[in-house]
């Protein structure tokens, strides 16, 4: 219960911190919007309409009481609120990312505990070759090479848009997902080497376990606590990948919007997208947070199970 | 026909890397009875765990390989086994208790889960049935059974311990390898650890291979006694031969360095010298560069068993004039 | 007062003698790793390319030539040219020097500012709190939206690319190095350092540093690779050079209108950014690998 509660003074925190970079940005949007001519008046009036008056700290005690309202403020390009200009689009990146952790775990996970079990071998070289590929390739390289090979060269898929039709998802998806996955795949491994060289895993082959039964629950469950970790790292930084993803297929998301916005000099909206990529990944770290509770039992202990401990002391003392 | 539970018979086992190649037994051998305990004593490194490890056919493979020789258990060559039959047998008919307590369970499984598992692994009884024995099991081990669905580390050592030996005499094996089973322990908690496995020796009729480097254990539960040095056993013999009349040269350097408390002596008394490295063992008898007594036999040839009691053997070429008998 | 002052040093220098067997160990061990050796020379060779560009390449990075532009892959440009007629091979050796320079240097600013930071933290236990709550705050932004935001406020350019990255790298580099510190700083010889009247600062530089170098060496290497691409992905959306400067990114972004046609105009200087960023990534686990303390005899 403590750990949800922390969130809220990382998310404040984190708007402070951003909005205070974003806050020496160059460029008066009244300014460039009214133009040279403009009397000093009619700036303030549109500075204001803007919510962009004031000094440092009152604007930003504004934008957090606005921020607890759901108001994020006007874009500067079209004067319309950015919450629902974001609305709309959240939903894409939201279903972009979803799709492509899940492709990076399954891949990642399942190849990962392949290569541990095969170490040494050629499929194991491969695998980790493969997996250092994927890590060090640009993941704008890695949409462009799969617009390259499906788009323009098999015609295969189209090579923008997502969502209305399951082709449109595969590329970026993939562009994204393999990325994770390389890294979730060397995680997944070399946790899994680690958890094989314990001495409980040598106690359970003198029970005379099969070898596959050790590897699923012994090993396995015991790997998945770093991994989980490693798992949630990777779905943050799957957050800014969509940015740049977005921008190679053309898909109408956050990230998009992100990138348009700041070439348009739309601080408000730049702010707001950056705030909402943040907050879903804090979001995401607190959930792994939480799902690590669960499945360490020497966590678990800590927080969960007091009920049971008391009745056992009563038991106990009897 | 008395069929041995055990025979050892002469095992050769070698750890082979591309750097190396660590001789790490180098022609064991010994039996035992039913219901028996013999002792394996030595210093770390000599080659006690590897022979507990090809017991149960555990030798990890690579590096480890097993060069020459047999065991024979309840009639039937370990060595030649399939994996499959390996694994009817461990934790059913042969069990290990490992030496370090605090990373032999599973830290993400209950204990109770950790005990079944053993249970259902060899019987084919219901889940509930298997709970069951893993509570009776529990408390035979003296910790309390509502325990069993907590998790190891809300244990202490001495109990992790106890957990540990509950799961191998779950399916009550007819042989437990108990591998330096006190030694991670206080020395108090050693006790209570040792009193348990001779009860529960007792009603259970559990043949055992205690290996230790701790002569006080030995003194305590120990049927037979093997001095294992260099991966050679050098002596063997009933527990009253090893300490009462103990014969070879380390045996006695051994007891030797025991602190006395009756006489007041100034200095430890030490064995000269150190155990040869695996790697690089020396000619003919093992122990010679460092025995008091050695000859130019000794540092040549390799030293076979010499008879000289009934039961009693030593690896030392003082005593050939007796009857000449190999392992 | 003498006794310990002796001992001290014997410690230092035993300590140094240990170093230096330890590093010559460490290379040994890191020769085996061929992988990694190849990384090593890979790179080596993009560094060599950076410093000899101009007399490596056959043109300027900004000879344009209407004519002969768009042409394929020939003898005379090796990698053809793009639509604006300059040569690609060209292009890419430059651009060579723009991705290790800005690499290097975004590193180096997250280094020394994480190891100040760390430092500070692991020494003044007052100071640590907060510190660590503010770099942990900065972590929570993935790293690449907060470098975004970074160089919007400071405009496009150079300097401000390598800031925007060193920045956004720093925090985990602070929590490295303060991981480090913390343990040396319970080690013998510190406490005989201090014995002999050495200040926080002296004990700082000579001892613990030198001793918490091998994890930042490993995170520097990897950190590396990681500022290649953002340094690459941030130009390619356009935040970072300005044109007609030859950065990867930004040529990749030139190349992508024609990719249906002139398809090397993306997929060369991929290729390049891929060669550098895997070398660094292959020594970064080569080293992890041979700095193990576990496996150390």
């Amino acid at each position: 219960m403590k750990r949800i509660l922390w969130i809220i003074p990382v998310l404040l925190g984190v708007t402070v911190v951003v909005f205070t970079i974003l806050y020496f940005a160059p460029g008066d949007p009244a300014m460039l919007a009214l133009g040279e001519a403009a009397t000093p008046e009619a700036i303030e009036d549109y500075r204001e309409e803007l919510g962009i008056n004031g000094t440092y700290m009152e604007r930003l005690s504004r934008y957090i009481s606005n921020l607890f309202k759901g108001d994020l403020g006007l874009s500067y390009r079209s004067r319309t609120p950015v919450a629902t200009e974001l609305a709309s689009r959240f939903s894409v990146t939201f279903k972009l990312a979803m799709c492509s952790i899940v492709l990076g775990i399954i891949l990642g996970v399942f190849f990962g505990i392949i290569s541990a079990l095969k170490r040494g071998t050629i499929w194991d070289s491969l695998a980790t070759g493969i997996a250092l590929f994927g890590v060090s390739m640009p993941m704008f390289w890695q949409g462009l090479m799969l617009i390259l090979f499906f788009s323009v060269h098999l015609r295969w898929l189209p090579a923008s848009g997502f969502g209305s039709t399951w082709k449109q998802m595969v590329m970026p998806v993939l562009a994204l997902g393999i990325g994770s996955s390389a890294t979730i795949m060397r995680t997944t491994r070399s946790c899994m080497l680690e958890v094989l060289r314990q001495d409980y895993i040598t106690t359970a082959k003198a029970k005379g376990q099969r070898y596959r039964v050790i590897v699923l629950r012994h090993a396995l469950r015991n790997a998945m606590i770093p991994i989980i970790t490693v798992i949630g790292i990777q779905t943050s930084e799957l957050l800014a990948g969509s940015i740049i993803t977005e921008v190679i297929f053309s898909i109408a998301g956050v990230g998009k919007y992100l990138v348009d916005s700041i070439s348009g000099r739309d601080y408000a909206a730049v702010l707001g997208c950056t705030l909402l990529i943040a907050f879903v990944a804090a979001i995401f770290n607190l959930i792994t947070d939480i799902i690590y509770t669960f499945i360490d039992p020497r966590l678990k202990t800590m927080y969960g199970t007091n009920k049971k401990r008391k009745i056992k002391n009563y038991g106990v003392a009897k | 026909m008395d069929e041995k539970l055990l025979e050892v018979k002469d095992i050769n086992i070698h750890y082979v890397t591309e750097d190396e190649t660590v001789y790490a037994v180098n022609g064991i051998g010994f039996t035992l009875d039913e219901g028996e305990t013999i002792g394996l004593v030595g210093e770390t490194g000599a080659g006690k765990t590897t022979t507990a490890l090809s017991i149960m056919g555990l030798i990890p493979d690579p590096p480890g390989k097993i060069i020459s020789g047999s065991i024979m258990f309840k009639g039937q060559d370990i060595f030649k086994m399939s994996e499959k039959q390996l694994r009817s047998i461990r934790g059913d008919q042969i069990s290990m208790v490992f030496q370090d307590p605090m990373t032999a369970l599973n830290p993400v499984l209950t204990v109770g889960k950790q005990i079944e598992e053993v249970i259902l692994l060899h019987n084919d009884i219901p889940k509930a049935e298997a709970k069951k024995r893993t509570i009776e099991m529990l408390e035979m081990v003296g910790i309390p059974g509502k325990r069993c669905d907590d998790y190891p580390h809300q244990f202490s050592g001495g109990m992790k311990q106890r957990v540990v030996i509950a799961i191998a005499l779950a399916c009550n094996p007819k042989l437990l390898i108990a591998d330096e089973p006190t030694t991670a322990l206080d020395v108090t908690i050693q006790a209570q650890v040792l009193e348990l496995m001779k009860k529960l020796r007792k009603e259970y009729g559990t043949a055992m291979i205690m290996i230790t480097h701790d002569l006080g254990v030995v003194a305590k539960i120990c049927d037979r006694v093997a001095i294992v040095y260099a991966g050679e056993i050098v002596e063997i013999g009933s527990n009253k031969d090893i300490f009462v009349d103990r014969k070879h040269p380390y045996t006695m350097g051994l007891f030797n360095s025991l602190p006395d408390i009756e006489n007041d002596s100034k200095e430890l008394h030490m064995i000269k010298g150190l155990m040869p490295d695996p790697v690089d063992l020396p000619n003919g008898c093992k122990f010679n560069p460092r025995c008091p007594y050695k000859t130019e036999i000794c540092e040549n040839e390799k030293t076979p068993f010499y008879e000289v009691a009934p039961g009693h053997q030593v690896r030392c070429n003082k005593f050939a004039l007796r009857e000449v008998q190999n392992a | 007062m003498m006794a310990e002052k002796t001992s001290s040093k014997q410690q230092k220098e035993s300590k140094r003698t240990q170093n230096n067997r330890v590093r010559n160990e460490t290379w040994h061990r890191f020769k085996k790793n061929k992988l990694a050796v190849t990384g090593l020379i890979v790179l080596c060779i993009f560094i060599f390319a950076a410093i000899f560009a101009d007399i490596i390449v056959p043109y300027g990075y900004d000879d344009q030539d209407p004519d002969r532009a768009m042409l394929f892959p020939n003898r005379k440009f090796i990698f053809g040219t793009d639509h604006l007629g300059r040569d690609v091979f060209s292009r890419l050796v430059y651009g060579s020097r723009y991705s290790l320079m800005i690499g290097f240097f975004a590193v180096g600013i997250s280094v020394i500012l994480g190891t100040i930071f760390g430092v500070i933290a692991a020494y003044y236990p007052k100071l640590d709190n907060i510190i660590m709550r503010i770099m942990d705050l900065f972590m929570s932004i993935p790293q690449m939206l907060l470098a975004i935001c970074i160089i919007t406020s400071l405009g496009p350019g150079l300097f401000n690319l390598m800031l925007a990255v060193g920045l956004s790298s720093t925090p985990q580099f602070a929590r490295v190095v303060r991981a480090s510190v913390l343990s040396t700083k319970e080690e013998e010889f510190v406490e005989a350092a201090r014995a002999i009247g050495g200040n926080d600062l002296q004990i700082i530089i000579h001892h613990i540093l030198p001793n918490s170098l091998a994890p930042l060496i490993v995170q520097a290497t990897l950190a590396m690779a990681r500022s290649i691409i953002s340094v690459s992905a941030l130009s390619f959306l356009g935040f970072g050079i300005e044109p007609p400067k030859p950065e990867w990114g930004a040529m990749l972004s030139a190349g992508r209108s024609y990719i249906r046609t002139q398809w090397y105009l993306t997929v060369i200087p991929g290729l390049a950014i891929m060669a550098v960023v895997y070398s660094l990534n292959v020594m970064g686990d080569g080293l992890r690998d041979c700095l193990d303390p576990r496996l150390k005899k």
